[in-house]
């Protein structure tokens, strides 16, 4: 009878307007409060968070321009919630870090208000931040050794009521304090998140003041109706058919010495409007902290095909439904089981699957796909040590530095400072002089890294190099990328970006005596010590010597690319006698037919 | 007789302001001259003159300052030269090994998913930055020293790119200059007479990105602004002003032109920095109050700026055309909503307005000027709000059933509705837009736009003000009679002011008495040159002191005003701390009362205050002449199309109410008097709307 009622309520175009810019400005509210206020690097200055608002189902309705690898799996863990408590009220906030009840990885903590209005459960308040530190064994967020939740030695909030009548339970927070590194940082944190959700609380309860609760409720259906449609018509400019692609993450010590292949099977089918991914065929979980949650992989792999599609579609659970996931239990693109680690599912294998199925694409059409995003750099790793300008504090956080490039596609270069796939540039980079006030640690070198970008018709972006050291006191070094063995791979005839680096060197020997470092590793630095990190270009998309000569000779100019590369990979001769250079278009034309006729021969 | 006047030159008109001794006010407009401001400057001067009979000589020589004149002026030249990448050829002399910090930005992308999008180019191109050996670290000790050949290479190789100036921007400069004055020595020595900017001085604030980002931007800006200046000044001399000419600035204020020369970056956006000052004067006099909302619609753009207690927000998060000012600025938000503003339906059936724009070319569909893509200006002329035959006071004939075909076609067809649905939705949809920005820079700060008088300026906002303020629960909006060049209003009346800060890093559990006494001297000491220099008398000099402060690991700073000048002991230090947990908790709902606060910024503010001009008030004598007619048009509440009566606005005198529905015709303004409102004429000449009992009640939900 009540859902008769709901339909009978005409939602006019004007009103669908204005009750969709309405929630997405309450998202938006609740990304800034915890922006402004939050205290670690993560939260305040690289914005590793998101924020979003489901209804009661848990289905998405809203989020803010968060991280693609939060966005889609975050109704996972408001379901949470409900499948576990039969006693929510007004007032309530739940924390859930937990990978084996819907949330991401333990170093997301979630936190989530049920909005009841006049007695009723209506949405819950959704804000997941990446935190500065858990209580891991190691001073990290990430784990990659750890085998199992118990190694990993952080603490796990398997969806724990953490606030009742709008006051913290004084219990859950001790327990958290006790076990967290720098406390007064990570409950600053807290504060912060418990503003973000309350503020979007009271929005919500306000808008249904003002337009009545079935008015509301009866717009939400409109609006994944209106998802759903969206999705439905973007499918329907694609052609049917199945494809396979395989990418293969670099190789972990002891558990997986060939690396870790990760394969999909992508079905289209336009005329029903549904995109099926088909990871089944994906190896068995690993003693290793890398094991994909149910939330990751449905974000990551969704990701993949929403960055092949109109960018303009709306992001909710209605649009999500109309692509369907099939994993096999117990595989590491599955669901990590309890207790096997999946401290980092958010990052690693997840930049692995949405580039195995963004490039996939690239088989659909010659105009569709992108090429492989690059992956997590060394400089983005987790730093811990004591600062003696502070009475020797503990430090402990996850640097935002050596932004990895973007992939190139069809009409466009890859996104400098993209960072890893899981982020796609949404991620800010540190300030230098920040992170030099917070931390005795400094920065050498920040620069771009000719050459690095996968060559293509559209290149791949640019890589960065970092140089980094502790001062005055040893700091440790946590590292976990990928990249090495494994860079970056170009589509469609676009070459793969740069190979990762690592190294370390003694100041007073000198940079050449550089030695590589394990890309998997923690590493101690003493005073005097820097390490240097080399982050991939992203892969090119198409041929290179179809690129237009004037952008090499721009990139050429401006140092991305050197006047030996413009001319053996992309076959365009520069003159360079003038300011800004100029190509021999005669030479050129040329050196490209000789180039392409070659190709021929050898194919 | 002496005049005040105020010149703005914006994107598209050219507005001059006239103020007599009496306080009268005159409005002048012409087209703005692209590629030549000072011709629409001199045009627009000619037209004031010849308005009061008098040759030019004569009319300037009356402004000028030595007569007792005034003459302000805001231009839009160095805002389109960063937009239209036609600033000066720069180049940038960074710490080795830091040559990409313009390039990387802070990233961070706007929508995950979309790759569409070219990278955009850095402010100074790679190959025109240089990297000098040198490092300074966090607590300004040299950790490299400088070397002095680098510089002197690179300026060797900066001549033959003939670059026309040179910004300096050196990691940590902020916790130790020398290394930036030392190549300052080495520049004038080598390369005497070229402009450079120093980043501890354009902006000295931490964070890297956003210091050498507003450096560069200044620098670039250098021969420009100094070329324009002079030019104007040449140009204003010989047709007889005498004295000094002041300038509007980006913080809402003005300099003199000597000031604003030596930092030319305060003259970006200048002229929406105004519009807040003239709202705050405007609604001080009329009506006492200094909670305003300041909003501005024109063709293509809504900016909106926030005054509490008298106060206007300011910010230091801007941009212009993509690029990081990085500098204390008047916080207006824009966005791309006017009247050009084009409708469509997406596949799923969801209507949206703009980004598109028509522009003035072809312009919304009833222009007639090839335009077929439905504007919010055309669903303003379905409903009736606008009158096709007196728009610009009857100067420009617009086409109604072209505007009736496009909505038709492209909105009504598509979402099944009919034509004066389409043209309510389009028209109710960009109200929508702008009431959520509004919200964004008031609700997001702690701010309730309940409490606030809503002041409505541009062409097309007083048919959309009302209804948006009654949206967000406000109870008036005050339209006022120069709503059609309210930045040039502001400007004829703005104070002197300039801001002075420095970082210097304390915290209250163990606060630096003596360093931040002696930075305190030192900023006031520059206030007080900066008074000396703009000839501020004493009684009008005011100095407000405010400490950005946060706590232990946050990033971002809030400004706390203090009470004095100074903090000299545990009690006033008491204070600073309770006002910090009291605004952390104002703005964001939580604060820790128990955690110490770190203070990272010192601001002093400088304000010569302009004496309180004394615009004549009428007697309220309603007078009945102004009914014109009635025309058709919409009210939902109402039940779609109705006779509502027009009221020629020139015709009305203080004291007249229009009950609603009405609609009030200006030359270059309509107001739409809703349901539920009445409009007044002050005493002043403004139009107050008063919003009744149901303020906050939607209409839209009514059946």
């Amino acid at each position: 009878m009540a859902e008769k009622k709901k339909k009978d309520i005409r939602i006019d175009p004007l009103l669908m307007v204005v009750l969709s810019k309405r929630l997405d400005a309450i998202s938006r509210e609740m990304a800034n409060t915890l922006t402004r206020t939050g205290r670690s690097g993560n939260i305040n200055t690289a914005k590793d968070f998101s924020c979003g608002i489901t209804d009661a189902q848990a289905r998405m309705v809203c989020v803010d321009e968060g991280l693609p690898i939060h966005i889609v799996g975050a109704g996972l863990a408001a379901k949470s919630v409900t499948d576990l408590f039969d006693d929510i009220q007004p007032g309530d906030c739940f924390l859930n870090n937990s990978p084996y009840y819907g949330n991401s990885h333990h170093a997301d903590f979630t936190f989530m208000v049920p909005v009841f209005y006049k007695g009723k459960h209506v949405f819950t308040t959704i804000t997941r931040a990446h935190q500065g530190d858990i209580g891991n064994h190691d001073p990290t967020t990430y784990m990659p050794f750890a085998s199992d939740v118990y190694t990993e030695g952080g603490l796990d909030f398997p969806c724990v009521r953490i606030q009742r009548d709008y006051k913290d339970l004084a219990d859950i927070v001790r327990m958290a304090k006790v076990r967290i590194r720098a406390p007064e940082q990570w409950y600053g944190d807290y504060l912060a998140a418990i503003g973000s959700v309350r503020t979007g609380e009271k929005r919500i309860v306000e808008m249904c003041d003002k337009y009545g609760l079935d008015t509301v409720m009866a717009f939400t259906e409109r609006w994944q109706e209106y998802g759903r449609t969206r999705m439905i018509e973007a499918i329907r400019l694609l052609p049917a058919g199945t494809w396979e692609n395989e990418t293969r993450h670099d190789p972990l010590p002891f558990v997986a010495p060939d690396g870790v292949p990760i394969r999909v099977k992508l079905t289209i089918n336009p005329m029903e409007g549904y995109i099926t991914l088909d990871f089944t065929d994906n190896i068995d979980c690993i003693p290793f902290g890398l094991n994909m949650s149910e939330a990751t992989v449905m974000a990551s792999a969704v990701s993949g095909v929403l960055n092949n599609l109109d960018p303009t579609l709306p992001h909710n659970w209605g649009a999500f439904s109309r692509i369907i996931i099939k994993v096999r239990e117990g595989s590491v693109v599955g669901q990590a089981r309890h207790p096997l680690s999946a401290s980092m599912a958010t990052t690693n294998l997840a930049d692995r699957v949405i580039n195995v199925v963004q490039a996939c694409f690239g088989k659909v059409s010659k105009e569709l796909g992108l090429a492989e995003g690059a992956y997590m750099p060394a400089a983005a790793g987790s730093v811990f040590g004591i600062d003696w300008r502070k009475n020797n504090a503990l430090y402990v956080r996850q640097l935002m530095m050596g932004g990895a490039g973007g992939p190139g596609h069809h009409g466009y270069d890859g996104w400098l400072g993209y960072g890893i796939p899981v982020t796609a540039g949404v991620v800010h980079m540190d300030s230098i002089e920040i992170d030099e006030q917070a931390m005795p640690l400094l920065v050498d070198k920040h620069e771009v890294i000719p050459d690095s970008g996968g060559a293509g018709q559209w290149r791949g972006a640019i890589g960065m190099e970092c140089h980094q050291r502790p001062r005055h006191d040893a700091g440790s070094w946590g590292f976990i990328a990928d990249g090495h063995f494994n860079p970056p791979q170009g589509i469609n005839g676009g070459l793969p970006g740069s190979a990762l680096q690592l190294y370390k060197y003694t100041l007073d020997k000198g940079e050449e005596t550089k030695t590589e470092l394990p890309t998997v590793s923690l590493e101690t630095l003493q005073p005097g010590e820097a390490m240097i990190s080399m982050s991939s270009g992203g892969g090119g998309f198409g041929n290179p010597l179809d690129r237009d000569p004037e952008k090499v000779r721009h990139d050429v100019r401006e140092g991305y690319v050197t006047l030996e590369k413009a001319r053996d990979i992309y076959g365009v001769v520069i003159n360079t006698d003038t300011e800004l250079y100029s190509v021999n278009n005669e030479a050129t034309k040329a050196l490209r037919a000789g180039m392409k006729k070659n190709a021929e021969a050898t194919k | 007789m002496s005049y005040r006047l105020c010149i703005d030159i914006g994107g598209t008109f050219t507005d001059l302001v006239v103020a007599d001794a009496q306080g009268n006010v005159n409005i002048f407009k012409s087209p703005t001259t692209p590629g030549n401001y000072t011709d629409a400057f001199i045009e627009t001067v000619k037209m004031a003159a010849g308005h009061y009979s008098l040759p030019l000589k004569e009319f300037m020589g009356q402004c000028s300052t030595i007569e007792g004149g005034y003459f302000g002026h805001g231009s839009t030249v160095s805002t389109n030269a960063i937009i239209e990448g036609k600033v000066a050829k720069t180049a940038l002399l960074c710490t080795k090994g830091f040559r990409d910090i313009l390039v990387a930005r802070e990233a961070g992308k706007e929508n995950p998913y979309d790759f569409q999008m070219e990278y955009p180019e850095p402010y100074i191109p790679r190959y025109l930055t240089f990297g000098i050996s040198e490092r300074i670290n966090a607590e300004g000790g040299i950790e490299i020293a400088l070397n002095e050949e680098d510089v002197r290479q690179a300026i060797r190789q900066l001549k033959e790119y003939k670059v026309r100036a040179i910004a300096v921007a050196l990691l940590w400069s902020i916790a130790n200059p020398v290394h930036e004055l030392k190549i300052a020595e080495i520049i004038d020595k080598e390369w005497p007479g070229i402009p450079y900017s120093l980043s501890h001085l354009v902006n000295p604030c931490i964070r890297e990105y956003r210091r050498f980002s507003s450096t560069a931007i200044d620098a670039s800006l250098k021969p420009l602004v100094s070329n324009y200046v002079a030019q104007l000044e040449k140009r204003l001399t010989e047709i007889g002003y005498k004295g000094q000419l002041s300038l509007l600035t980006s913080s809402g204020g003005v300099v003199s032109a000597e000031e604003l020369v030596k930092k030319p970056i305060f003259s970006v956006d200048c002229g929406p920095a105004l519009a807040p000052s003239a709202g705050r004067l405007i609604a001080e006099t009329d009506l006492s109050l200094n909670n305003i909302i300041t909003t501005d619609m024109g063709g293509t753009s809504f900016d909106v700026a926030c005054i509490t207690g008298g106060e206007i927000a300011v910010s230091r998060d801007t941009e212009v055309g993509g690029f990081m000012l990085g500098i204390n600025k008047v916080d207006s938000k824009s966005i791309g909503a006017g009247g050009g503003s084009i409708a469509w339906v997406d596949s799923g059936g969801l209507l949206h307005i703009g980004p598109q724009s028509a522009g003035a070319v072809p312009g919304p569909a009833c222009y007639n000027k090839g335009g077929t893509e439905p504007t919010v200006t055309d669903a303003n002329i379905v409903l009736g709000y606008l009158d096709p035959t007196y728009f610009l006071g009857g100067e420009m004939k617009l086409d109604k059933k072209l505007a009736v075909k496009a909505i038709q076609d492209k909105v009504a067809a598509p979402l099944n509705i009919s034509v004066e649905e389409a043209a309510y939705a389009i028209w109710g949809a960009v109200n929508a837009s702008m009431s959520n920005v509004i919200q964004d820079i008031t609700v997001w700060r702690g701010i309730d736009p309940r409490e606030y008088l809503v002041v409505s300026g541009g062409g097309a906002g007083g048919l959309h003000m009302v209804a948006i303020a009654e949206e967000l629960g406000g109870r008036q909006v005050l339209i006022p009679s120069v709503a059609g060049a309210l930045s040039a209003f502001g400007g004829a009346f703005a104070d002197v002011t300039s801001d002075f800060s420095l970082s210097k890093f304390t915290e209250s559990g163990s606060f630096d008495y003596e360093g931040i006494k002696a930075a305190l001297t030192s900023l006031e000491r520059q206030a007080e040159e900066f008074f000396e220099h703009m000839r501020v008398p004493k009684k009008q000099q005011k100095l407000q002191v405010y400490a950005e402060a946060r706590y232990p690991f946050q990033v971002w700073e809030l400004p706390v005003l203090l009470q004095g000048t100074g903090i000299a002991n545990q009690k006033q230090l008491d204070r600073l701390v309770a006002d910090f947990h009291k605004l952390h908790h104002k703005v964001f709902t939580v604060s820790a009362p128990d955690q110490p606060v770190e203070f990272v910024y010192w601001r002093v503010k400088a304000i010569g205050k302009l004496p309180k001009p004394d615009f004549p008030a009428a007697k309220a004598v309603p007078s009945k002449a102004a009914s014109k007619a009635t025309r058709k048009a919409y009210f939902k509440d109402l039940g779609g199309m109705v006779d509502t009566p027009i009221y020629k606005g020139v015709d009305l005198k203080p004291g007249n109410v229009i009950t609603a529905p009405a609609i009030i015709e200006e030359p270059t303004t309509t107001i739409l008097v809703m349901p539920d409102s009445k409009a007044s004429i002050t005493r002043y000449g403004n139009y107050l709307i008063e919003i009744g009992k149901t303020a906050g009640k939607s209409r839209v939900v009514k059946k």
